[in-house]
C-alpha cells in the first residue's frame, strides 16, 4: 500500500510542475499565486497496561510507537480560477494512509484520484461468567490470545475522477474506485465455555455451558466500481445519465461455534467458509426542472441488474481434540455453488412550488419493483451420511412512497412545517425444496406512515426555540403457507410497530461571549404481535416490546477573556428496553442510563504559545447480573447490559517559533472500567506524541 | 496536580497579547458577509438551497439583520474567504473535515460518539457527509445507485450485510436502524440492545404451554437455549443478516 502512496504523489508531483509552469507562465499577468506547502511530521508513543485490543477498538489507534506525516497539505491557484491541491496523512505503524490529490479547472474539468485507508481493531475477548472465572485452566479462557489471534481489519480504497466541464457542452465523468477490507474481526456469535460448578449457593450448578467464548472472521472483500456520467443543462432544464458497475468478491472464513471444556482445557471449533461473488450494474437517468422561481420538478428512472455465485462449507475440527490439535472432523451443509439474481426497477418523481404567501410545499411518489431469486444444491448431512437437498427461492417487491410537506414563514423570524410519508410495500416469497411435499414462503403486507411537524423560531435575536414531534406506524401484515415437512416458516401473523418521537431545543445567548444549548427528546416505541401459538391451535395477540427513553443534552460555550475559550457537552439518556418474558425469569428489561460529558479550553499563553486541553467521559450503569442467582433450580439468562466508565484526557501545547515552523507536544491520558466483567477488559493508557509543523 | 500546572500558565503568561482564540468551529477575525455574497461565486448553491432540508428548517430573517442564516450557519463568516478570493479550505469551514460544525446543532448526535463503540467520525476516518447530505433535497433526486432505497447509506460500505441472500432476514426490510444505533452504542457492533430483548421484540410468540417458558415456534421451549445466550450470539441463528444455506439463519 505505500507503493500506492508514492504512486499518487509521483502523479501529483507530475500535476504540481504543470501547474507550476503555468503559473509562471501566467506570472505576467498576476493571475498564478505562489504554492502554500506544509508538512507535519509527528512521532507518537502509546503505553498501555491492561487489555490492550480494548484500547485500540475504543480509540482507534495501536499502541506501541508509530510516526509518519501527521498532515501534508500543497495548494496552488493557477490560470484565472484553477486549482490544484494535494492532502493528506501517513502513519505508517499504524497502517494509517491518506493521499489526495485535484486538479480543477472549472471550465474546463478536473481530476481526483487518492488513497485512503485506515486500521479498525476488534477486541479479543468473549464474555463472561463470573462463577467459571476460578476455574483452574492455564489461560485466559476468554480470548483468542489463546490462539494467538488479535483480529484486525484493514479497511481501503483508491479512487481515480475525471470530468470533462466545457461551458455549455454535455459534462462527461469517469471513475474507478477500488475498495477493500482485509483482516479479521471478532463476532458476538460466541461459542460454548462449559464447566461444573460446585453446589452450593449459585444456581445453576454442576455441569453448567455458557455461550461466551469469542468467535473471529476472516475477510477478503474486494469491490471494483466503474462509473461514467452525462449530465447537460438545456436552458431550465437539467439532464443526467448515470452508468454504475460493480464487481464484488467476499472470501470469510468464520471460526464460529466451539466447545471449551474448562475441566481439561480441550476444545473442539467449527469453521464455516463462505465466498461470494456479484456483478452488479445500474442506470439511473434524471431530470430536474427549475420552471420558475416558485416551480422545481424532478424526475427519474434506476434499472439495476445482479447475478451473483456463492459456495458454502462448514467443518468440525478437533472435536475433543485438545487445545491448538485442530483435526479435521467431520462435514455438513457443504454447498458448492449457489447462485443469486436480483433485478430492481426504482422510478420517482418530485415537485416544490412556492413560495405562495409565504408557503411553500412539496411532493414526491417513488415505486419501485424489486425481483431476487435463488437456487442451491448441496450435501445437509454428513460425509458418512449425505443429506442432498435443492432449494429454489423467489421473493418479490413490490413498493410505492409518498411524500408530502409544507413550510411556512409569514411570522416573522419563525419557520412552521409539517410533513408526511407513506409507504406501501407487498412481498411474495416463495421456497421450493427437494423431498418436500409442497412449497412454503411468507408472503407480507408492509403499510408505513410517519409523520411530523413542528416549528422553530427566534422572537429575540439571541434566543432560537424549536420543537417538532413525530408519529410512526408500520403495519406488517404476514401470510405464511406453512408445510411442516419442509422446513421452517414464520409464525408471526401480524405485527404494528407505533413510535412517538418529542424533540425540543432551546438555543440562548445571553452574552456575546456564552452560548448556551439545551436539548430533549423523548422517544417510545410499542410493539404488538399476533403469532400463532406453539401448537398451531389459533392466533393469539401479544404486547411484545416496549421502548422509552429520555434523552436530555446540554451545551455551552464560554470565551471569558479573548485569550480563552470552554466548551463542554453533558448528556445523559434513560432508556428501558422490555421485551415479552411469558414469565420467564430468562428474559429481564434492560434498562439504564447512559452519561457523556465532554469538555474542551482553548488558551493563548503568548502570542507563539497555545494551550488546548481535551476531556471525554462516558459512563453506563444498566448491567443486570441475570446470568446466576442463589434460587435453587431457576433458570437465569446470561448477564444483561453493561457498567463502564470511559476516560479521556489529552493535553496539548503548540509554539510558533517563526512564521514557517509550529512545534508541538501532545500527552494522552486513557483510562476504562468494566465492573461487570471481573477486570478482564480494563485498560490504563498514556500517549505522548511530537510534531513539527512546517509550512513555505 | 492539574490545578496548579493551569495556575502557573495563566499567572505566567499575564502579558498582554494581541490573538483572540475562538472556540471551534469559529473563524478567528472573520464576520459575516450574507448569503449573496456567497452566492456571487456558489450560484447553484445558493440556488439549490431553498430546496434543501435544512432550509424547511432555518429561520428566516425578513430584515436582514440576523448574522449568520443560510450558508454561514454552517460553513462559517466569510470575510476573509471573500478577502482571500476564495479557495478550498482558505478561512472557510468545511464540515466534511470538522463535525463539530455538524455537533452545534445536533448535540446529542456528539453524545453518541463519545460512546466506546462508534463510527470513526471525531476520529477524522468518517464524516458527516459520507452518510448525510446537508445540502440534500426535500424532494427526491433519482441520483446515485439506489435511489433512496432502504439502507442505502449503510449498503455503501457495509455490502456483506445488505446484499441479497437466499434466505433473508426480514429485519433488514425494518431497517438497519432497528437493530444498530449507528451514531454509536455502549454495545459492541453498535446494537441498539446486547441481549435478548433485541431479538423477541419481533419474535415473541404466544405460548401454549403455561409460564414461564419463552416459546419459538416448533422449537419448543428456548429456555435451556436462552439460559446460555441469546439468539444471534449463542452461536445458533448466527447468520443474522441473512443465510445462503439455512432458512433458519444458522450459519
Amino acid at each position: 500500500m505505500k507503493k500506492i502512496s508514492y504512486i499518487i504523489l509521483l502523479v501529483a508531483l507530475a500535476c504540481w510542475s504543470w501547474t507550476a509552469r503555468a503559473t509562471a507562465a501566467e506570472a505576467a499577468t498576476e493571475k498564478g499565486s505562489n504554492p502554500e506547502f506544509s508538512v507535519t511530521p509527528v512521532v507518537t508513543y502509546v503505553d498501555v497496561s491492561g487489555n490492550a485490543s480494548k484500547f485500540r477498538e475504543h480509540w482507534w489507534m495501536k499502541d506501541g510507537i508509530s510516526g509518519g506525516i501527521e498532515r501534508f497539505e500543497l495548494h496552488q491557484k493557477f490560470g484565472k480560477d484553477g486549482q490544484f491541491n494535494v492532502e493528506g496523512r501517513g502513519i505508517y505503524n499504524q497502517r494509517d494512509y491518506d493521499v489526495r490529490m485535484e486538479l480543477v479547472k472549472p471550465d474546463f474539468g478536473f481530476l481526483r484520484l487518492g488513497f485512503t485507508q485506515y486500521p479498525k481493531y476488534f477486541e479479543n475477548t468473549g464474555g463472561y461468567f463470573a462463577p467459571f472465572a476460578g476455574a483452574p485452566i492455564a489461560s485466559p479462557f476468554n480470548s483468542w490470545d489463546v490462539l494467538g489471534r488479535t483480529p484486525q481489519l484493514d479497511i481501503g480504497k483508491i479512487y481515480f475522477d475525471a470530468g470533462l466541464t466545457l461551458p455549455n457542452l454535455p459534462k462527461f465523468t469517469f471513475g474507478y474506485e477500488h475498495q477493500y477490507k482485509d483482516g479479521s474481526k471478532n463476532l458476538l456469535e460466541w461459542g460454548t465455555v462449559r464447566g461444573t460448578i460446585p453446589a452450593g449457593p449459585i444456581s445453576p450448578n454442576g455441569d453448567t455451558s455458557k455461550k461466551i467464548f469469542p468467535a473471529l472472521k476472516d475477510i477478503d472483500e474486494r469491490v471494483d466500481i466503474f462509473k461514467l456520467g452525462v449530465e447537460h443543462t438545456i436552458g431550465p432544464v437539467n439532464l443526467g445519465d448515470d452508468f454504475y458497475f460493480e464487481k464484488y468478491g467476499n472470501e470469510t472464513v468464520r471460526s464460529d461455534d466451539s466447545t471449551h471444556y474448562l475441566a481439561d482445557g480441550t476444545m473442539k471449533t467449527v469453521d464455516i467458509k463462505e465466498d461470494y461473488y456479484h456483478d452488479l450494474f445500474s442506470n439511473v437517468f434524471h431530470v430536474d426542472h427549475h420552471v420558475n422561481d416558485k416551480v422545481y420538478w424532478s424526475a427519474g428512472y434506476l434499472f439495476t441488474h445482479m447475478s451473483g455465485n456463492s459456495d458454502f462449507a462448514e467443518t468440525t475440527y478437533g472435536s475433543l481434540g485438545g487445545l491448538g490439535a485442530a483435526l479435521p472432523g467431520d462435514a455438513m451443509y457443504l454447498i458448492p455453488r449457489i447462485n443469486l439474481r436480483q433485478e430492481s426497477q426504482v422510478g420517482n418523481l418530485s415537485v416544490m412550488v412556492g413560495p405562495f404567501a409565504d408557503l411553500t410545499g412539496y411532493a414526491g411518489a417513488q415505486v419501485e419493483a424489486t425481483d431476487t431469486d435463488a437456487d442451491l444444491s448441496g450435501n445437509y448431512g454428513t460425509r458418512a451420511a449425505p443429506s442432498l437437498r435443492y432449494y429454489s427461492t423467489g421473493l418479490s417487491k413490490r413498493a410505492t412512497e409518498e411524500t408530502a410537506g409544507l413550510r411556512y414563514t409569514r411570522i416573522p423570524y419563525t419557520t412552521l412545517f409539517a410533513e408526511a410519508k407513506w409507504n406501501q410495500q407487498s412481498y411474495g416469497q416463495q421456497v421450493e425444496r427437494t423431498a418436500s411435499t409442497s412449497d412454503w414462503g411468507v408472503d407480507a403486507d408492509v403499510n408505513r406512515q410517519q409523520y411530523t411537524a413542528g416549528f422553530n423560531t427566534s422572537p429575540w435575536a439571541r434566543v432560537t426555540f424549536s420543537s417538532q414531534y413525530r408519529y410512526s406506524r408500520n403495519d406488517n401484515v404476514y401470510y405464511t403457507r406453512y408445510n411442516p415437512s419442509a422446513d421452517y416458516a414464520s409464525f408471526i401473523r401480524d405485527q404494528e410497530f407505533v413510535t412517538d418521537e418529542i424533540t425540543s431545543k432551546l438555543t440562548y445567548r445571553p452574552f456575546n461571549r456564552v452560548s448556551l444549548a439545551l436539548k430533549y427528546q423523548l422517544v417510545s416505541t410499542s410493539i404488538d404481535n399476533t403469532t400463532e401459538p406453539v401448537q398451531f391451535t389459533g392466533t393469539t395477540s401479544l404486547h411484545a416490546f416496549d421502548y422509552y427513553a429520555n434523552i436530555y443534552s446540554l451545551n455551552a460555550t464560554w470565551t471569558p477573556i479573548n485569550r480563552l475559550y470552554l466548551t463542554g457537552l453533558f448528556s445523559y439518556q434513560d432508556t428501558t428496553s422490555t421485551a415479552y418474558d411469558n414469565g420467564s425469569n430468562i428474559v429481564v428489561p434492560y434498562k439504564g442510563g447512559v452519561y457523556s460529558a465532554i469538555g474542551s479550553a482553548g488558551y493563548a499563553i503568548d502570542n507563539k504559545t497555545d494551550a488546548t486541553a481535551e476531556y471525554s467521559y462516558s459512563r453506563s450503569d444498566n448491567y443486570d447480573n441475570n446470568g446466576f442467582g442463589t434460587t435453587a433450580g431457576t433458570d437465569y439468562g446470561i448477564p444483561y447490559g453493561i457498567s463502564y466508565d470511559l476516560q479521556g484526557l489529552t493535553f496539548k501545547l503548540t509554539r510558533r517559533i517563526n512564521d514557517h515552523i509550529v512545534v508541538g507536544l501532545r500527552y494522552g491520558f486513557y483510562k476504562y472500567n468494566e465492573a461487570n466483567t471481573g477486570d478482564i477488559n480494563d485498560y490504563t493508557a498514556h500517549l505522548a506524541s511530537a510534531s513539527c509543523t512546517i509550512r513555505f | 496536580m492539574v490545578a496548579i500546572v493551569a495556575v502557573s500558565i495563566f499567572a505566567f503568561s499575564c502579558a498582554t497579547i494581541d490573538r483572540v482564540v475562538v472556540a471551534p468551529p469559529m473563524i478567528p477575525g472573520a464576520k459575516y458577509v450574507g448569503m449573496e455574497t456567497c452566492g456571487t461565486c456558489h450560484e447553484k448553491a445558493l440556488k439549490d438551497f431553498k430546496t434543501t432540508f435544512h432550509a424547511r428548517i432555518s429561520i428566516p430573517d425578513p430584515k436582514g439583520k440576523r448574522e449568520g442564516v443560510g450558508c454561514e450557519s454552517c460553513h462559517g463568516a466569510g470575510s476573509l474567504h471573500v478577502e482571500a478570493g476564495g479557495g478550498r479550505g482558505k478561512f472557510i469551514i468545511n464540515p466534511m473535515k470538522n463535525p463539530e460544525v455538524c455537533f452545534q446543532c445536533h448535540i446529542d448526535k456528539q453524545a453518541e460518539f463519545n460512546m466506546p463503540y462508534h463510527h470513526p467520525v471525531k476520529e477524522g476516518r468518517m464524516s458527516c457527509q459520507d452518510c448525510h447530505n446537508p445540502h440534500g433535497e426535500d424532494i427526491k433526486l433519482a441520483k446515485g445507485k439506489f435511489v433512496n432505497r432502504n439502507n442505502e447509506n449503510c449498503s455503501q460500505c457495509h455490502r456483506e450485510q445488505t446484499r441479497p441472500h437466499v434466505f433473508e432476514h426480514a429485519a433488514l426490510r425494518e431497517g438497519c436502524t432497528t437493530c444498530h444505533a449507528v451514531h454509536g452504542s455502549i454495545n459492541s457492533k453498535m446494537l441498539v440492545q446486547r441481549d435478548t430483548n433485541l431479538c423477541l421484540k419481533c419474535h415473541a410468540q404466544a405460548p401454549s404451554a403455561a409460564p414461564p417458558a419463552i416459546q419459538i415456534d416448533t422449537g419448543g421451549t428456548h429456555n435451556a437455549r436462552l439460559s446460555q445466550g441469546s439468539c444471534m450470539s449463542a452461536g445458533c441463528h448466527t447468520a443474522i443478516h441473512g443465510s445462503n444455506a439455512n432458512a433458519h439463519l444458522r450459519y
